[in-house]
């Protein structure tokens, strides 16, 4: 089975409409039906094409402005990638500059260190212990 | 801001200003033309206007949660000058003939009630105030007004609908024929009065930023919405064929309380004043809330006046509240609200209204094209064909508008009069206040970035930093003017037991100035 990486940064406000979709047991469901077993959160610093620059200023900013961002990396089945990709557009769009950015990238292997085991297996619960 | 509202609040939002006093005339008068097919365009134009929502509800997931949210669409898809003129005409214009109309409608049903010692007009404008300060209490107020108002009316509606459409009823049955006419060339005309059974339920979107999860309430309570009054709507056209006379329903004053007269007596009669005086109150209720809230969002997007923006510690654009309310209170005060040119009026306008719900479909199709991708919560389905038939069967309606001839010529007359003008104020507002190409639409990255209130601030910086600093010198001259009579008040009583103390403190300030 191909997995790819889904990697979102987004503004921490606007996450915790993702997360808390995530939190609901028949959203998790459906994830891990379409090959979601984990998520990873991290605070991060930032900014895009406008360069930190608010929504409202008139003029760019000329010198990188970083702002706080979330980077939330998800891995799943790359056969699933599309309709994960359209749940996330669709929790994280309010029209605003800072919905941010998804970025889809091909895995080539993952490996549970502990076990060994590799690709699906390492993803699933462990059939090792 | 406290809770946010539910998609029961946003329902009853919607069919408060769905279900109008005016409402129960066209039901009847519809009726009493073709009798029970009359249905048919009932369900026809509950269609085309469940397609007008769609179309709307696809607007609002692609800009959600603006303040007002209807006008900033127009300006996206096609620019300040159809917006200026379709929203001032439909939404504007068109309500502030509706809020007083209503407003006499109840004063008329209060009269009935406790007797025609107290002129109308203060009824009427009783009621006005109190609207006006309850919405200048901000959404929750008035949406919990408007559940309260909105629940009792449907709960009694559908009652009084079930009843009288299976017989239930203890009164006399008509043995009456259930068509008066099945010639679809009568029917069919009678879409541009069943039009108005089915109008506001955009109203909802204004409420979008105080609601709870909105992506998915939005839409469904709009939908939802419609859909209650459909089955209201019929459900009362079966009811008029078995308990009134078709004849005297078309000549009725109050169709409503005649037909719940006749099934169930004097407490039919209370029953439906009791409705009809909720109607008036929610759909006032919905006009002053609602189209407030419209204009507050044209004005952060510079389409009118930026005073049209400010608001008080509840959240509500008060100034356009209290302007809304005080031309509501003069009409109904000068007696016009009762007149049947406001009626008149209302009609014209109402073309605007309806060629608004025409541009939303057309503001779809170009942001389809426009913006393919951007993702939607809501999307009309089938796309194109539910715009297409939106726009054809409201123009249908529009050429339809009265099914007097001569009243129509007039009508639309005085539209392209009103039209003109429209066009006028909106090309010098463009022009000259927001310099922009007159026809070109506005990004919708530009339009979302208007949300913010220091966009305004930004681009007009030093005209609100004087206003600002000229606020500030009047509080602190107010203050030190404040702080002297105090510290005088305090020298003349204590100047009669100590008169050294007064002294030094004379001397005090001089020093404290100097210093």
């Amino acid at each position: 089975m191909e997995f790819s990486r889904v990697e979102i940064i987004t503004n921490q406000s606007k996450l915790q409409g993702l997360i808390e979709r995530l939190s609901k047991p028949s959203f998790r469901q459906k994830l891990h039906k379409i090959g979601v077993s984990g998520i990873t959160v991290t605070s991060v610093l930032g900014c895009g094409v406008q360069m930190g620059t608010s929504e409202y200023q008139e003029q760019e900013n000329d010198v990188m402005q970083l702002l706080p961002k979330t980077l939330v990396m998800i891995v799943c089945a790359t056969k699933t990638v599309d309709e994960l990709v359209e749940i996330i557009k669709n929790e994280l769009y309010t029209g605003h500059i800072g919905d941010g950015k998804i970025f889809v990238s091909d895995i080539t292997n993952i490996i549970r260190i502990r076990t060994g085991e590799e690709g699906a297996d390492a993803l699933n619960k462990s059939t090792v212990d | 801001m406290g809770k946010k509202l539910g998609l029961f609040s946003a329902v009853s939002t919607g069919i408060g200003m769905i279900i109008a006093t005016s409402c129960f005339i066209s039901l009847a008068s519809g009726a009493g033309a073709v009798g029970t097919p009359f249905i048919i365009s009932i369900v026809g134009v509950f269609l085309l206007n469940m397609m007008s929502i769609a179309s709307v509800a696809e607007l609002n997931a692609i800009m959600p949660n603006l303040t007002g949210g209807l006008a900033q669409y127009m300006l996206a898809g096609l620019g300040p000058l159809v917006t200026i003129v379709t929203m001032t005409g439909g939404y504007i214009i068109s309500n502030i003939f509706a809020a007083p109309a209503e407003g006499a409608m109840f004063a008329n049903v209060m009269c009935e009630f406790v007797g025609h010692d107290i002129p109308p007009a203060v009824f009427s404008v009783s009621l006005t105030i109190i609207l006006i300060i309850i919405n200048l209490r901000g959404v929750n107020m008035s949406a919990a007004l408007q559940t309260v108002i909105a629940s009792f009316m449907v709960v009694s509606l559908i009652i009084l609908g079930v009843m009288g459409a299976f017989g239930l009823a203890p009164g006399a049955e008509v043995e009456q024929p259930a068509a008066l006419s099945t010639d679809l060339g009568d029917i069919m005309p009678l879409t541009a009065t069943a039009f108005w059974l089915f109008i506001g339920a955009e109203f909802i979107v204004p409420l979008g930023k105080d609601m709870k999860k909105p992506k998915r309430n939005v839409p469904l309570a709009m939908f939802l919405s419609f859909t209650i009054m459909c089955v209201i709507q019929v459900l009362m056209v079966l009811g008029f064929k078995n308990y009134t006379p078709w004849a005297e329903l078309g000549a009725a004053n109050s169709p409503h309380i005649l037909y719940a007269e006749n099934m169930l007596g004097s407490i039919g009669r209370y029953w439906i004043i009791i409705v009809a005086i909720f109607a008036a109150v929610s759909t006032q209720n919905s006009i002053i809330g609602c189209v407030s809230e419209i204009c507050c969002g044209m004005a952060k997007s510079q389409l009118l006046p930026a005073v049209f923006q400010k608001k008080n510690k509840y959240g509500a654009p008060y100034v356009v509240i209290l302007i809304m309310g005080g031309i509501t209170i003069l009409i109904e005060a000068t007696g016009l609200s009762d007149n049947g040119a406001v009626q008149f009026l209302i009609l014209t306008s109402s073309l605007f209204w309806m060629l608004t719900y025409m541009v939303y479909h057309i503001n779809v199709i170009a942001l389809r094209r426009k913006m393919k991708k951007v993702p939607r919560s809501f999307k009309t389905p089938f796309f194109p064909i539910f715009q297409i038939i939106g726009i054809a069967g409201t123009a249908y309606m529009m050429c339809n508008i009265s099914t007097d001839p001569q009243e129509r010529i007039m009508i639309f007359i005085l539209s392209i009069l009103l039209f003109l003008f429209l066009v006028v104020y909106a090309v010098y507002w463009v022009k000259h206040k927001l310099k922009m190409p007159l026809l070109k639409s506005v990004g919708v990255r530009q339009v979302m970035s208007m949300e913010d209130p220091l966009y305004y601030y930004v681009r007009h910086r030093e005209e609100e930093d004087k206003k600002y600093f000229k606020k500030l010198e009047r509080q602190n001259k107010k203050n030190s003017k404040k702080s002297k009579s105090v510290k005088d008040t305090a020298l003349n009583s204590s100047s009669d037991s100590d008169t050294d103390v007064g002294q030094n403190s004379e001397e005090s300030p001089p020093t404290y100035n100097g210093s």
